[in-house]
């Protein structure tokens, strides 16, 4: 059994140890079988000493860093790694399954011709057969599939956000870094940017740790900004179903569910939803449900506490007096 | 000018929870979002055609294209390319867009409402050694050297200028058929559907299907059913029940709400 390397892609240029990533760092050290597996962080961008050090308190094992400009293209950044990937195989990466992450990620495997499994809420070692078992929902989030990297010893996976949790290991870890130089030869410049503006996102609610949640459905779609002004009334937080997203009624990161976040608050109220089971794991971990529905069998009810047969709307009115 | 749309059947439960649909495969609504928006610019002189791997009952779906306006449609089909993942998918596409020639735009929903990896366009992108623009809302401008897009990339709105051949993927889906016009839905009916197998796009076996497939999937479980609870009915006057609700998010003991703070 040879040692394993373990890659972990930083997508950022400048802030390296996101949450997200602390995350998936935390799962890396976790699919260490001893002390000679070696868990790395990837970093290409611009140098940031304190964000090095907040990697190595997490637990990372080695930083390998390439320094570039801030704001590089994507092409660059894939090159970067790929440049690193030439230069020392690892075993397995895990990637952020952010844009750029995903991006990166499947360029990669094309390239390299490794497995990649999109999107994973789990990744475990098998050690019979010697290869990692990623673990995804998938049709439309009915079933879990595990699957395996076949014809290549390259294995790689995207990761979902707040699935895993950040741990602080350690303030004693030795600095251990390696620079990775890289030079563009040549660059293509096929993408224009004519505009960019920042998208106006309210301050990022930490949905994870809210007490009080608000769930919005389908059925809520001409009352979101009642809905919006009672939770702030009650320091709820205000969340929705994929349905919610879809119809553009509630921002994509605040997706609860299988393919979104998993919440559990104290109260978790859902107005409109009307509980499909994919919906339902990303709030079952909440205290108490109160649902209101105006279908007296929407299935949300049999897991529910208490329930309300009657429009959203007329219930937000009454709680905004 | 030709632009290549790749689309793909799923099943119509994943879809639609009525049972008011005929065909059991419904086009991925992510790509049905991307071809309406394709057509809806569609000038004169533009050619737009869909490509689709999937099984024999792929056919329908593409007929169905046919009828929402595309010019020609082509299923890929071959038992040599069942089982494959993202990468072996991304190959076959690529043979067969080679096979078209000529063609400047591909599009592509972001994703499928059944694998959901979200991976096939830009692995296709990198097949094709084409740049990939993702999360795109839409198209502002198309001529033959450039393609004007608008998308809305994680935290900031953008709009870029790509120069052709390019990839684009559409984060948008949508679930509604706009209405058919009859008379195209009889012509699509009529419509010989052009299929290409291993042979026509002189795919190397190894490379497609499971044999080219990078991962496999090794078993699937049913995901846990979550607890039923029992559930207490506020019903009577609204303002009772909502007040109720509120003592509850407020944390009150009122008699009828047993939850702790």
């Amino acid at each position: 059994m040879r040692n394993k390397k373990i890659w972990i892609i930083s997508d950022q240029d400048k802030r390296y140890a996101t949450e997200h990533l602390l995350q998936i760092l935390h799962k890396g050290i976790e699919l260490r079988r001893n002390d000679k597996d070696e868990v790395s962080v990837i970093c290409v961008g611009m140098s940031r000493e304190d964000q090095f050090e907040k990697l190595f308190q997490y637990g990372a094992d080695r930083i390998i860093f390439c320094e570039q400009n801030e704001g590089y293209s994507i092409s660059l950044y894939v090159k970067c790694i790929e440049a690193m990937l030439q230069d020392k195989m690892p075993d397995v990466i895990l990637f952020p399954a952010s844009i750029t992450g995903r991006q990166t990620a499947a360029i990669l495997s094309v390239r390299f011709g490794a497995g990649l499994t999109a999107c994973c809420t789990d990744v475990q070692y098998d050690n019979e057969v010697d290869r990692y078992v990623f673990i995804r929902p998938a049709m439309s989030e009915s079933v879990l599939a595990k699957i395996t990297c076949i014809n290549k010893n390259l294995q790689m996976c995207t990761i979902k956000e707040n699935i895993f949790d950040s741990e602080f290991v350690t303030n004693g870890k030795s600095y251990n870094m390696e620079y990775f130089p890289y030079i563009e030869k040549k660059s293509e410049k096929n993408i224009e940017v004519l505009e960019r503006k920042a998208l106006n996102l309210k301050e990022r609610v930490d949905i994870k740790s809210a007490k009080i949640v608000f769930v919005v459905g389908r059925g809520m779609k001409n009352s979101m900004d009642l809905c919006k002004s009672v939770a702030r009334q009650y320091g709820a937080v205000v969340v929705g179903t994929k349905a919610a997203v879809e119809e553009k009624m509630i921002q994509e990161n605040h997706q609860i569910g299988q393919s979104g976040i998993s919440i559990s608050p104290d109260i978790c109220v859902a107005f409109g939803v009307s509980g499909a089971t994919q919906h339902m794991v990303g709030i079952k971990g909440a205290q108490l449900i109160i649902a209101v529905n105006t279908d007296k069998n929407a299935p949300i009810f049999q897991y529910s506490d208490y329930i309300i047969v009657d429009k959203g709307e007329n219930v937000l009115t009454e709680l905004a007096q | 000018m030709r632009i290549v749309m790749c689309i793909k059947p799923v099943k119509k439960e994943l879809v639609y929870k009525e049972d008011d649909y005929r065909e059991n495969l419904v086009i991925n609504p992510y790509d049905l979002f991307a071809l309406q928006n394709i057509i809806d610019m569609k000038k004169e002189g533009t050619e737009v055609i869909c490509i689709s791997m999937g099984p024999e009952a792929a056919k329908d779906t593409l007929r169905r294209c046919i009828g929402l306006g595309v010019d020609e449609v082509i299923h890929l089909h071959d038992k040599h390319f069942a089982g494959s993942d993202t990468i072996a998918t991304s190959y076959v596409l690529k043979k067969a867009i080679e096979k078209i020639s000529d063609v400047d735009l591909i599009c592509c929903g972001q994703k499928t409402v059944d694998g959901e990896t979200g991976q096939v366009s830009y692995a296709l992108s990198e097949q094709l050694k084409m740049p990939c623009i993702a999360q795109v809302e839409n198209i502002t401008d198309l001529n033959m050297e450039n393609v004007s897009i608008e998308r809305e990339n994680g935290e900031c709105f953008e709009k870029l200028r790509v120069k052709l051949p390019a990839v684009i993927s559409y984060r948008n889906c949508t679930t509604i058929y706009k209405n058919m016009n009859l008379l195209r839905l009889k012509r699509a009916k009529n419509h010989k559907i052009v299929v290409w197998d291993t042979n026509d796009l002189q795919v190397d076996k190894s490379m497609c299907g499971l044999k080219g497939s990078k991962t496999v999937v090794q078993d699937v479980n049913k995901i846990n059913s979550i607890v039923k609870k029992e559930q207490t009915v506020l019903d009577g006057d609204i303002k009772d029940t909502a007040s109720i609700i509120k003592n509850i998010i407020l944390g009150k003991n009122n008699g009828v709400c047993t939850y702790e703070k």
